[in-house]
């Protein structure tokens, strides 16, 4: 799939959840998650996994690995470089699944702000369990 | 989760509408650059294919190109990597040469 197709559908497996975890990052980190969610995942979807970007966790679940900085994100992207604008670390992790031509995420954590094992294992088992719960509603 | 392409859609754009909302205004001004970068990228694209498509049809070398427009191959191979931005000139020049015009239509 090239960079250039069509928007993949990008759908939420619990929105209210979330949406806090959302909302536990800085103003600088929601958009460098909105921007890659939209901009790479959403346009380049299971072909990132060839690449660093998309990690198989087994079971259907994917993690969409966000980062080391802003200027990545804009590069996988496929912007321009402006070396005008200041450039920001982030290093976020998006638990997803691929449904048909849907993309559904499961959760997402801040592995800057915490990198120890026992919260990204914490965070994993949630999206499994997200993604047990989508798979019976389906 | 079973909604159509359509509302799908919408949630994704509903869904970040109140947190984009609470945004300071430099990350809001952010989002936009980046939005009319998107686009700057897509039309450099667009023309990226739009070049090399026209010229393998034409059989016309990259270098034979770059040699008729005044700019170095690399700058050819660059437009139809959408890699740069050319100047307006430049693209009205490649573009004539390869028998296109450029039109300018609402979006």
């Amino acid at each position: 799939m090239s960079e250039s197709s069509p928007e993949l559908q990008i759908c939420f497996a619990d929105p209210v959840a979330f949406k806090n975890q959302v909302e536990s990052l800085n103003a600088i980190h929601q958009l460098l998650l909105l921007r890659a969610l939209k901009d790479i995942l959403g346009r380049q979807g299971f072909a990132l996994a060839r690449t660093t970007w998309l990690k198989s966790l087994g079971g259907s679940l994917w993690e969409f690995r966000i980062g080391p900085s802003s200027k990545a994100i804009e590069s996988k992207a496929g912007l321009l470089s402006d070396e005008n604008v200041p450039q920001t670390k982030v290093l976020l992790r998006v638990f997803c699944s691929f449904q048909k031509s849907q993309i559904v995420i499961h959760g997402c954590y801040d592995k800057q702000r915490f990198g120890s094992g026992k919260r990204q294992n914490a965070a994993i088992r949630r999206a499994r369990e997200s993604l047990l719960t989508f798979k019976q509603g389906e | 989760m079973k909604a159509n392409a359509e509302s799908d859609l919408s949630e994704f754009d509903a869904f970040w509408a109140p947190i984009i909302a609470a945004w300071p205004d430099e990350v809001k001004e952010y989002h936009q650059k980046w939005d009319a970068a998107i686009a700057l990228r897509d039309e450099c694209r667009r023309l990226g294919d739009t070049v090399k498509t026209r010229r393998l049809e034409l059989g016309i070398s990259q270098r034979k190109l770059a040699k008729f427009v005044g700019i170095s191959q690399r700058e050819v191979c660059h437009i139809e990597q959408a890699k740069s931005n050319p100047t307006l000139a430049t693209q009205v020049k490649i573009l004539s040469a390869l028998g296109l015009k450029m039109e300018i239509s609402a979006a």
